[in-house]
C-alpha cells in the first residue's frame, strides 16, 4: 500500500461520481489519484479550499484512493507547530469570513505552538503566491514572537497579544484582486540562530476582492471666536484620513480636503455646518465633482465644542452629511493626539446607513440588530479580532484589539474600531452607492471624474486626489456648453437655471423647517419628489400663484441624545417652472419658512479682486459686499472644468485655503446669485 | 460542452438533494446553474451530494470553480477546483 502526501492541488469532479484530485506538495509536483465515494471526494474538496496537508492511501499500482486522512500534528516530532493563519486588515475571524479588500493593508498571522519546555523567541518568513505559475514573494516576519509553552495550541491567547504571533505585513503588489496562497517558508530561533523546523503545516488561500474607493472630501471649518481664528490641524485631517484608510472597508481613498469659513457664527451645531456643507456639495457637484463623494464637516474644538452630527440614509445616499469635531484630549481612552479621527469614522458610518447600537449610552437604533453584547467587536474569544495595521507615517505603531475587549464604533463606548457587523455594512453601502454612477448632470456631459475614471483601467475605480501624488489622466475637453439651454459661460454672463439647490434643516418632532441655503445647480438632475414626505417646497411665482409643489425627501439624522427631537435636512434639487420668484418649505398646510429672490438684475463685477496671503489663506477682497438678497459663491479650479467651493456669502472679504494652489497661482471664479439665477461676475487668476 | 468559471456567488439547496448555483467573477455576473439528483438514482443521488458538498466548500473559501454543463442546459456535469 503507498500513500501520497501533500496539499491537494487540484479537484475535479465529475458524474458517476468521479473525484479525480492531484496531490503534492507544490502545484508542479502533483500525483493524480481517484475516487468514486462521495465522502472521500468530500474530504478531499474541504483540504484543498483550507489549504491542509492530507495522506492518501491507494494501492501500489493503482492510483483508486483507499484512505483519506489529514496529518496529525505530532508535538513530539515537531515541537514548534503551525496552530493557525489568520489575513486580516482590520477585523477578521479564524475562518476567514469578513471578505479581503483588493488594495488594503494586510497583515498575514501565524500562530505558532511551542510544545518545548522553555520559552522560545522566532522571527520567520512566509513564502506567498498569486497562482500555481506565479514567482513566490517572500515576506519578513515585522518583528519577533515570544512562544510560551503555556499557550501552544490556545490560539486566542496567542492572538489577543501582539508578540505572540509572528505577524507579515504584505507588500501592495500581491493585493490585487483574486486569490493568493500563503505558506509559512521558515521560522529561525532568534537565540540560537538556527531554523526550527515546524509541523502542522498548513497552506491556505484566500481571495482579494476588488472593492469602489470611499471618495470623501473633509471641510475644515474656519471660524472666529473671541478674536481668534480657529481651523483643524494638518494632524486633525491625516489622522482622519489614516483612521479611514486603516479601519474602514476600502482599499483607496479618493480624498481631498480645503477649508471654508462658517456662515453660522460660532458657536454653532452640527446642523448648521451640516446644512452648509450640503449647499456646497450641492454646488460641486454641480461644478464637476462625483457625485458619489461624502462631504465632511470638521470643527476644530479649540474654540468650542460642536457635537457631531450626520444623515442616516435608509438606503445609499451619498448627498449625505456628516460633520464632527476634532481636538487632542477630549477622550481619555485616546491618546495619540487627535480624536477627530475615529469619531469622523462614527458620523461617517451613520451616512452609510449605521445606527447606534445602544450599549453606551447612545441612542438605542439598532439594539436588535447589533450581534454583540455590550457593543464589543466579538462575543468569543476565538471569534472576531481587530488589527490596526498602524501608520508609521503617523506614528502609530501595529495593534492588537481583542473582540471582547474593543467596542463597536458606532456605539458611544470607549476603545473604539470596525465590528464586522459595521464593516460589512458599509462595504454594502458602498457597493451600492459605487453602482449609482457618478453621473447627476442634466447636461448628459460626464462629470470630470467620470471621464477620467473612463480613461483608467478598470478595477482603477475612481480617480485619486492629484495631490496625493497620483497625476491625473486628463479627459477630452468638454464639449462647448454655451448653447446648452440655462447656462452662458464666460465672465459677466448670467447663468440662467432651470434648477436650484435648496437645503432646509427640519424638525420632525416639531414639524418646524427653515430654508437655510438656495442656489442655482443648472447641470444637476432634480431630486426624485417623495410622496410619502411630510414636507414639501411650493414654488410661487411674483404673483403668489403657485406654479409647483414638490414633495422633498428629508434624510433623518442620527439623534445623538435619548430623547432628542428627530431632525433632518432636505437637500434637494428642484426644478423651477417658468416665472418662479418665491419658493415656501411647507408641511401639510402649514407654511413654515419662505424664500424670495430678488430681482437679479445682472450681477455687477466686483469693485476689485484682490489677492493677500494670510498664513494658511489667500484672503480675497472683492471691494464691496453682494447687495441685498444676493450673495456671492467663491469658487477655486485646477484647470477651469471643476470647481470646488470656497465660500458662500454676502460679505466682500473671503479666505481661500492656500493648498487650493497650484504652482503658486490660484484660479478663482466668483459668482453672484439672488438663489434662482447666478451671474459670474469674475474668473481671474491670482497669485497665492 | 459550456464552461462557467468563477466564484461561487451563491448557493441555494433543496432537499433531494439537488441546488442552485450562481457562479461567476462577481455577484452582478454571475450565471446560475443546476445541481439535480437526475434519476434518482443512488449514483445519481451521491454525486449530487458530493456536488453541492464541493461546490459549498469553494463557496465559503472563496475559490474559483469551473463548471462544466451542456451547452444548452444548467445542470452541472462536473466541476473543477484549480491549483492556486
Amino acid at each position: 500500500m503507498a500513500t501520497t502526501t501533500g496539499f491537494v492541488q487540484s479537484f475535479f469532479l465529475g458524474s458517476g461520481p468521479l473525484a479525480c484530485a492531484w496531490v503534492g506538495p507544490t502545484p508542479n509536483s502533483t500525483e493524480a489519484v481517484f475516487t468514486r465515494d462521495a465522502s472521500l471526494a468530500g474530504i478531499l474538496s474541504q483540504a484543498q479550499v483550507t489549504g491542509r496537508e492530507v495522506d492518501v492511501g491507494h494501492p501500489d499500482d493503482s492510483g483508486e484512493i483507499s484512505t483519506v486522512a489529514t496529518r496529525p500534528c505530532t508535538p513530539a516530532a515537531t515541537p514548534l507547530h503551525l496552530d493557525g493563519i489568520e489575513v486580516t486588515q482590520s477585523i477578521q475571524d479564524l475562518a476567514q469570513s469578513v471578505p479581503l479588500i483588493a488594495g488594503k493593508a494586510t497583515v498575514v498571522r501565524v500562530f505558532l505552538g511551542n510544545s518545548t519546555a522553555s520559552t522560545m523567541t522566532v522571527r520567520g518568513r512566509i513564502a506567498v503566491r498569486r497562482g500555481p505559475d506565479d514567482p513566490v514573494t517572500v515576506v519578513a516576519s515585522a518583528a519577533n514572537a515570544v512562544l510560551d509553552p503555556a499557550h501552544a495550541g490556545d490560539i486566542p491567547a496567542q492572538r489577543n497579544r501582539l508578540g505572540r504571533s509572528l505577524d507579515f505585513p504584505l507588500p501592495p503588489s500581491v493585493l490585487g484582486d483574486g486569490p493568493l496562497t500563503v505558506a509559512l517558508s521558515a521560522a529561525v530561533d532568534v537565540g540560537t540562530g538556527a531554523p526550527v523546523p515546524v509541523g502542522c503545516r498548513r497552506e491556505p488561500s484566500v481571495w482579494f476582492h476588488r472593492s469602489p474607493p470611499l471618495r470623501i472630501r473633509v471641510l475644515g471649518m474656519r471660524y472666529a471666536l473671541g478674536g481668534v481664528t480657529h481651523v483643524p490641524s494638518n494632524l486633525d485631517f491625516d489622522f482622519l484620513f489614516s483612521w479611514l484608510r486603516r479601519a474602514y472597508p476600502v482599499g483607496q481613498l479618493v480624498q481631498s480636503q480645503t477649508l471654508v469659513t462658517a456662515t453660522a457664527a460660532a458657536p454653532f451645531t452640527d446642523v448648521d455646518v451640516n446644512a452648509q456643507v450640503a449647499a456646497i456639495r450641492a454646488l460641486d457637484v454641480d461644478s464637476g465633482e462625483d457625485n458619489r463623494t461624502h462631504y465632511y464637516g470638521f470643527v476644530s474644538d479649540t474654540g468650542f465644542w460642536m457635537r457631531g452630527g450626520a444623515a442616516v440614509p435608509p438606503t445609499a445616499d451619498p448627498t449625505a452629511i456628516a460633520s464632527g469635531p476634532t481636538g487632542r484630549t477630549a477622550f481619555s481612552w485616546d491618546t495619540d493626539g487627535s480624536y477627530g479621527d475615529w469619531y469622523g469614522g462614527h458620523e461617517l458610518g451613520h451616512t452609510f446607513g449605521r445606527r447606534h447600537p445602544g450599549f453606551c449610552g447612545e441612542t438605542q437604533e439598532d439594539l436588535d440588530g447589533y450581534p454583540f453584547p455590550g457593543g464589543k467587536l466579538a462575543d468569543r474569544d476565538d471569534s472576531f479580532c481587530g488589527y490596526d495595521v498602524g501608520d508609521p507615517a503617523l506614528g502609530l505603531p501595529r495593534a492588537v484589539l481583542p473582540g471582547l475587549d474593543w467596542t463597536d464604533v458606532m456605539t458611544y463606548c470607549a476603545d473604539e474600531w470596525m465590528s464586522p457587523y459595521t464593516y460589512q455594512g458599509i462595504r454594502t453601502r458602498l457597493l451600492e452607492e459605487d453602482a449609482l454612477g457618478s453621473r447627476s448632470r442634466a447636461s448628459g456631459v460626464p462629470a470630470f471624474a467620470d471621464a477620467v475614471a473612463e480613461s483608467l483601467p478598470a478595477g482603477a475605480g475612481g480617480q485619486p486626489d492629484p495631490r496625493v501624488g497620483v497625476p491625473p489622466v486628463l479627459p477630452a475637453p468638454e464639449p462647448d456648453r454655451s448653447r446648452e439651454p440655462g447656462r452662458v459661460g464666460g465672465t459677466g454672463s448670467l447663468l440662467r437655471p432651470t434648477v436650484v439647490s435648496v437645503v432646509a434643516t427640519v424638525d420632525l418632532t416639531r414639524r418646524s423647517g427653515r430654508i437655510v441655503h438656495v442656489h442655482p445647480v443648472p447641470s444637476t438632475v432634480p431630486t426624485a419628489p417623495d410622496p410619502t414626505s411630510p414636507y414639501a417646497l411650493r414654488v410661487l411665482g411674483s404673483d403668489g400663484r403657485t406654479l409647483a409643489t414638490i414633495p422633498v425627501p428629508v434624510t433623518p439624522q442620527a439623534r445623538e441624545e435619548p430623547g432628542a427631537d428627530d431632525t433632518g435636512i432636505v437637500a434637494a434639487a428642484i426644478a423651477l417652472p417658468a416665472g418662479a420668484a418665491a419658493l415656501e418649505l411647507r408641511t401639510g398646510d402649514r407654511r413654515l419658512d419662505a424664500f424670495r429672490a430678488a430681482d437679479p438684475g445682472g450681477g455687477e463685477p466686483p469693485a476689485a479682486l484682490r489677492g493677500e496671503v494670510s498664513g494658511p489663506d489667500v484672503v480675497l477682497d472683492l471691494g464691496r459686499e453682494a447687495r441685498p438678497g444676493t450673495s456671492y459663491v467663491v469658487q477655486v479650479s485646477d484647470d477651469g472644468r471643476r470647481w470646488r467651493t470656497q465660500g458662500l456669502g454676502r460679505e466682500s472679504r473671503f479666505a481661500v485655503d492656500r493648498r487650493e494652489a497650484r504652482d503658486g497661482s490660484l484660479r478663482v471664479r466668483i459668482t453672484q446669485t439672488d438663489g434662482f439665477t447666478s451671474t459670474v461676475i469674475a474668473e481671474e487668476t491670482i497669485r497665492a | 460542452m459550456a464552461e462557467t468559471t468563477g466564484l461561487v456567488q451563491q448557493l441555494l439547496v433543496f432537499s433531494g438533494p439537488s441546488a442552485c448555483a450562481w457562479i461567476g467573477p462577481t455577484a452582478r455576473n454571475a450565471e446560475v446553474l443546476l445541481v439535480s439528483s437526475g434519476s434518482g438514482s443512488t449514483a445519481d443521488a451521491a454525486f449530487a451530494e458530493s456536488l453541492i458538498h464541493t461546490l459549498s466548500a469553494a463557496a465559503t473559501n472563496y475559490r474559483s470553480v469551473i463548471a462544466a454543463h451542456a451547452d444548452t442546459d444548467a445542470t452541472i456535469q462536473s466541476v473543477s477546483i484549480e491549483a492556486v
